[in-house]
């Protein structure tokens, strides 16, 4: 049993070291791309196969969005990145809990045992990946609210002399910004690599039948934080381009 | 930074994972979002077409049907007038006609009591010569017989004592 709260590097692209989460999540991209591209191919105004699934999937996503926002064009604005946010997430959880996600890996000999380092790893089951995913969510969330009430309205949210009162309100929010980027990444993390973990342990314990409860709890606990994620996101959006009122 | 070594992150990766997702985020916005939010506008465009269509060719059947009753009432009202008409007509005919035979069995009545009259009198009148004839002939006779013959004047009225009535 290895258990590694960071990503095993597998190798080197010059001085990239490339780990077995970053593979995974270039799959699940190249993964994503073709089948959106298989599935936009031959559009039918009568849809059938890969088309029907994914305008299924948007189209659910589409409404969601819609129910936060009630707002077309704010809508056909953000749904971009919560649709793309939400397919990464999901997938590149689901990723992880392929069967022998934690047993085919390269052998390598490490503080002098010889462990496995795996060679698939869910993508969001490393840091690296929540924290990019989070500063582009948290990034995205000033750019939209910058780009949409103005810079010196958007910044009156975070500093305010009016009243002693509002400058420690305004601090506030700027603290609960930066603490955006931590929650968003660890909740991610946390979640997708306890069920790893989990998984990985059950697994050695009772290798039959016992572990696929939790297997599929899993697959659950995946979609979930891509929802969570993607909606979060999406309401600290919409928050943004609404003025402060006081 | 020691914590974050810990945990694994590294600049680099975290970079090449933020790029990673820019271009996930662009390729699929191209080839997948924009064909398939195209795709579904169209549909709910055409079913929203086909929908006002339907409405509106229910609308017309629905104004057609109303036309059709109208058109029919009116033929009813029509038909329900002429034949008032017609019964009208029917019956003042019927009036005339028999008005007009009352007055013809009238004259006819009033023709054949003149003739009657004119017929009864004649033949009063004939069988007045005839009687006077006949009483002068008769007188003729006995007076023949008897003394003599009476003075035409004498004559005359005995047949008008006869031919009073």
């Amino acid at each position: 049993m290895n258990i590694s709260i960071a990503a095993e590097e597998l190798f080197y692209i010059g001085s990239l070291p490339v780990t077995n989460s970053m593979v995974v999540t270039w799959i699940v991209s190249l993964l994503l791309i073709v089948l959106g591209m298989v599935a936009t191919r031959r559009m039918q105004m009568v849809p059938s196969g890969v088309q029907n699934t994914f305008e299924a999937v948007i189209e659910g996503l589409l409404g969601l969005v819609d129910s936060v926002t009630h707002n077309r064009e704010q809508t056909k604005k953000f749904f971009p990145l919560i649709a793309t946010i939400f397919l990464f997430i999901i997938t590149s959880s689901w990723a992880g809990l392929l069967p022998g996600m934690g047993a085919v890996g390269l052998q390598e000999v490490h503080e002098g045992k010889s462990v496995i380092v795996p060679l698939i790893r869910a993508g969001t089951a490393d840091l690296n990946t929540t924290v990019a995913l989070a500063a582009i969510s948290v990034i995205t969330i000033q750019v939209v609210g910058i780009a949409s009430i103005g810079f010196f309205k958007y910044a009156g949210k975070f500093i305010n002399v009016s009243s002693p009162m509002n400058f420690f309100v305004g601090l506030l929010e700027l603290v609960s910004e930066v603490s955006k980027l931590i929650s968003f990444s660890f909740r991610l993390f946390g979640n997708i690599f306890a069920g790893e973990v989990l998984l990985t342990v059950m697994v050695f314990l009772v290798p039959y039948i016992i572990p696929l409860p939790f297997l599929f709890l899993e697959v659950f606990v995946g979609f979930i934080q891509a929802l969570v994620f993607s909606l979060l996101t999406l309401v600290f959006l919409k928050m943004a381009t609404e003025e402060a009122h006081h | 930074m020691e914590i974050l070594e810990k945990l694994g992150i590294d600049w680099r990766i975290l970079i090449a994972q933020i790029v990673n997702f820019g271009v996930l985020l662009f390729v699929l916005h191209r080839f997948l979002y924009k064909p398939v939010l195209a795709i579904l506008q169209k549909r709910a465009d055409t079913i929203e077409k086909s929908l006002g269509d339907a409405r509106a060719l229910e609308e017309r059947l629905k104004a057609s049907e109303l036309a059709g009753k109208e058109l029919i009432k009116n033929a009813k009202r029509e038909a329900a007038g002429l034949l008032e008409d017609a019964h009208k007509l029917a019956e003042q005919k019927r009036a005339s006609a028999l008005k007009k035979a009352k007055e013809e069995v009238e004259r006819f009545v009033v023709d054949a009591r003149e003739k009657i009259a004119i017929e009864k009198e004649q033949s009063l009148r004939e069988a007045r010569e005839y009687f006077a004839d006949l009483v002068l002939q008769a007188s003729k006779a006995v007076l023949e017989e008897s003394v003599q013959e009476p003075s035409p004047a004498t004559v005359k009225k005995v047949i008008g004592k006869f031919t009073q009535v």
